[in-house]
């Protein structure tokens, strides 16, 4: 592998962070109210939620995870995107308009407690999103460490930190509508990237005849569909349809954004089509590097191998910029979410319980506050804790237990209104899954950093989460206040 | 380890196709809604403008292809 050239890198991801930080400056003048600074101002177009939306669900961890599951598994490793693209396909076509329709939110609790009422489930929720962001954030910065140490020989700490001083930057200054610009643009640098090591790979193999026969000449099942074991396939059915959207509150924080239904519709019905295209990319990857190199590489290293064999040591470090572009990505709207959890769901019913008058001048400074301190915050679990990626994971996990009461404000009326329904159904499914959590976690073993086990515990807590739900919306009617607050709504599920 | 190996292949791949063909269908979906009042918001700067123009999608394919052809050239 050559040796990567350590000024082109610096270089290039100095002009990178120049124009990153250039775009949060030019927004910051933009942040007037706190639905500016934590929602873009509900304004934001179709096709940059669609784009935008796509980067910030590529991370770091994707490149990595998805290079890796292509060079194990050959072929049968697109399984997974099965239940990604059908998790987003039905957000799009009915997820999005129809919340979007209900009103501008700006947080998930938020949405939640407009459906259903309740203010204890809020807060519950809003702990459950918190955590999860955080780990997101985290894992980003373990991202920015890995690859900075691992191919700059920049100490992990410090590569870590300066990804996130950059990140912090450009959400500080312009917010969640820099975010969104900063993402449309590393939604590009991702795809290049991921495009010239695809096309450079394939060609540099001798073309699409050369590639697939190095790849069955070092794997003769490559192209077989059955290298995953169902139970496998079934398990990633179970997560990740419901992964993208309803486990992602960042995902639907984008769609609460749009300007209009529609354009939450569109936003989200491009994030379907670009998922088909940009899990492709590090999934080809991982075959291409199990077909260049074959055992003479780990799984979990195709991609960087992958990147340095086309790239070489000029391209090599230029191909990290677009790495850094999709951890980045992630991280700043996870930042975000994060923040408009503490500001919405906390900080602020906490200043009106006293009473206490706020400008929105203050709001938008509180909410710069927060980001900075979640951030230091997911700084340190990435220093401290050793398995942030099973964090993240975990956060998913438990973040599931609220997907039947988001699926029931999309399909079922009856439910409006439940609010003991929607409290209990969601502390039940909470302590369900962590009984089955620790239960299960004592017989899973681990692999690289991430636990694998006999049965993941969402296969079993899911389906529980969802019966508890419905039979307790069947038992309990719509709260007689919360009726009478909500007085005339009219439930328009028509797109 | 399924049983039937080809079927599986098969249903495997189909799905590419279900992916783009149903992502195609929402999309046309969306876009025959109708524009609220007042779009676009007076909000937008001119990168959101163009984003959203009808120039921007043939603008990105153009760019996908030459870059295409220019990385298989260059490699």
């Amino acid at each position: 592998m050559p040796e990567a050239n350590l000024f082109v890198g610096i270089i290039a991801f100095i002009i990178y962070a120049i124009g990153m930080v250039y775009i949060g400056a030019y927004y910051s003048k933009k942040q007037k109210t706190e639905a500016d600074y934590l929602a873009g101002n509900h304004a934001i177009g179709g096709n940059m939620v669609g784009i935008s939306g796509i980067s910030l669900k590529v991370s770091g961890s994707t490149f990595l995870g998805y290079s890796a599951m292509g060079y194990t598994f050959g072929l049968s490793g697109y399984w997974i995107t099965w239940p990604l693209w059908f998790g987003t396909w039905l957000w799009a076509r009915y997820g999005a308009p129809r919340m979007r329709q209900k009103g501008k939110f700006t947080t998930l609790p938020e949405y939640l407690e407009h459906e259903y009422g309740g203010k204890f489930a809020r807060k519950f929720s809003s702990i459950i999103v918190i955590i999860r962001d955080i780990g997101w954030v985290a894992t980003g910065m373990v991202g920015f460490g890995t690859i900075g140490n691992y191919l700059l020989g920049v100490e992990y700490w410090l590569a870590a930190l300066i990804g996130l001083f950059i990140t912090i930057l450009y959400v500080v200054l312009g917010g969640y509508m820099a975010a969104t610009v900063t993402n449309f643009i590393q939604a590009l640098l991702v795809f290049a990237g991921g495009l010239w090591l695809v096309v450079g790979g394939i060609t540099k193999l001798g073309g699409i005849s050369g590639f697939s026969e190095s790849l069955l000449q070092e794997f003769p099942k490559a192209f077989s569909a059955s290298n995953v074991p169902l139970k496998q396939v079934v398990a990633w059915i179970m997560i990740y349809t419901f992964f993208n959207w309803v486990i992602q509150s960042v995902i639907l924080k984008s769609s609460f954004t749009a300007v209009d239904p529609k354009g939450a519709m569109k936003g989200s019905a491009i994030n379907t089509l670009l998922t088909v295209f940009f899990y492709l990319l590090p999934f080809l990857i991982g075959m291409i590097a199990r077909a260049a190199f074959g055992a003479d590489i780990k799984s979990g290293n195709s991609y960087i191998g992958t990147l340095m064999w086309v790239g070489g040591s000029i391209g090599g470090p230029l191909l990290l910029v677009p790495f850094a572009a999709a951890v980045m990505s992630t991280s700043d709207l996870a930042l975000l979410s994060a923040s408009s959890n503490l500001m919405l769901d906390w900080i602020a019913p906490a200043k009106a319980a006293k009473n206490e008058a706020q400008t929105e001048k203050q709001r938008v400074l509180l909410s710069r506050v927060s980001v900075v301190g979640l951030a230091i915050i997911s700084y340190v679990v990435a220093l401290l804790l050793p398995l942030v990626l099973e964090l993240a994971i975990l956060g998913i996990k438990f973040a599931t237990v609220m997907a039947p009461a988001i699926l029931g404000t999309i399909f079922w009326k009856r439910s409006k209104g439940c609010t003991r329904a929607y409290t209990w159904s969601l502390v039940l499914g909470f302590f369900t899954m962590l009984i089955v959590q620790i239960i299960q976690q004592s017989s899973a073993k681990l692999v690289g950093a991430t636990f694998v086990y006999s049965v993941d515990p969402v296969v079993i807590v899911l389906p529980l989460c969802f019966v508890f739900y419905i039979v307790a919306v069947l038992l309990d009617k719509p709260n007689s206040e919360y009726l009478k607050k909500h007085i005339g709504e009219v439930e328009q599920n028509m797109i | 380890m399924f049983n039937g190996e080809g079927l599986a292949l098969v249903f495997l791949l189909a799905n590419g196709v279900m992916f783009v063909v149903s992502g195609v269908i929402v999309l046309k979906k969306a876009n025959a809604l109708p524009d609220p009042p007042n779009y676009p918001p007076a909000s937008w700067d001119k990168l959101q403008l163009w984003v959203e123009s009808k120039s921007f999608w043939p603008t990105v394919w153009a760019f996908l292809i030459l870059g295409s052809i220019v990385t298989a050239l260059l490699v």
